[in-house]
């Protein structure tokens, strides 16, 4: 089964927002033999927005990749 | 500015991972030297203060200014550049005490409606009394009625006299006695208890009127306290 999964989260401190987005991708072929399970690649975890004028709302995509071979779920996505 | 969002998944190896995102925040108006202000000191010794705000990107105007220190500061505001410079001048008012409150500009720019600049003032009169407030009397049922003690001084060593004392007579009796290492009195206050019932406690202001400067009033708030005798 194909697992298809999408995430917004806005984070707000002074006066400027964030919006986070995840997507997930296609989940690929198992490999036979070996347990099913799935694993959560992400190739950047971070992003610098550089300067940002007060009360703008900036956003910035993060890509989830499951790497694994059964279905990743993304459970909770929260703001810290 | 830096914010960050932690992802769970069933991903049996990692199940929490952190992303972070990060910014330089750049104010629409840049306000210099800060947003508050403090005035400390004797009244004639502080000076007014200056705020410079600054259009960053767009112009704004201050279409509204209000305070909730009306009375203890005085306020204006300069155009220096229509819609990009302004000044903000404040000056203390008050002859001796203790404030705290603001200074609430509104600007015709949505994303920055409103800036908020702090005043606080500690101003120092040619007298200082201390403290402020006292408990006298029997404040416990195991310790004795305990007397209390208020000092006078001059804030610049001057010499001076208490002029008047106004203070509950049938509370508390007030014996004045000049400091001998600098200008300056003490004040013993002794509770009358007779005339406070146990069980309760009653105050009384103490009013402080000298002749250095007779403007300057100061005003101790004194407890006396009769606790009950457990029989």
């Amino acid at each position: 089964m194909q697992f298809l999964y999408l995430k917004r989260v806005a984070l707000s401190v002074m006066g400027c927002w964030c919006i986070l987005t995840a997507h997930a991708l296609p989940l690929p072929a198992a490999d036979v033999g070996s347990p099913a399970k799935p694993s959560l690649s992400l190739p950047s975890t971070s992003y610098d927005f550089g300067e940002v004028m007060e009360g703008a709302v900036v956003e910035h995509d993060f890509i989830v990749r499951n790497t694994g071979n059964a279905t990743l779920e993304i459970r909770k996505v929260s703001r810290d | 500015m830096t914010k960050t969002a932690t992802v769970e998944s069933n991903d049996p190896t990692g199940r929490k991972v952190s992303l972070v995102m990060r910014g330089k925040v750049r104010s629409l108006i840049a306000v210099t030297p800060s947003t508050s202000v403090y005035f400390k000191g004797r009244p004639d010794e502080v000076s007014a203060n200056v705020i410079e705000l600054a259009a960053t990107a767009q112009p704004f105007r201050i279409v509204k200014m209000e305070s909730n220190l009306d009375g203890k500061i005085r306020y204006g505001l300069q155009t220096l550049e229509a819609g990009r410079r302004y000044r903000l001048e404040t000056a203390n008012l008050l002859r001796v005490g203790t404030y705290g409150g603001f200074i609430k500009l509104t600007t015709d720019l949505p994303q920055k409606g409103e800036i908020v600049v702090r005043v606080n003032g500690a101003i120092e009169g040619e007298l200082q009394v201390t403290p402020l407030s006292v408990f006298i009397g029997k404040l416990q049922a195991s310790e004795p009625e305990r007397t209390g003690r208020i000092q006078v001084i001059s804030t610049r060593g001057r010499p001076f006299g208490i002029k008047k004392l106004t203070y509950d007579h049938r509370l508390v009796r007030v014996v004045q006695e000049p400091l001998s290492d600098r200008a300056g009195f003490s004040l013993a206050l002794i509770p009358i208890l007779e005339n406070v019932r146990p069980g309760t406690r009653q105050s009384t202001p103490l009013i402080v009127e000298n002749d250095l400067a007779p403007d300057e009033v100061h005003e101790v708030e004194v407890q006396v306290v009769n606790f009950p005798v457990t029989p």
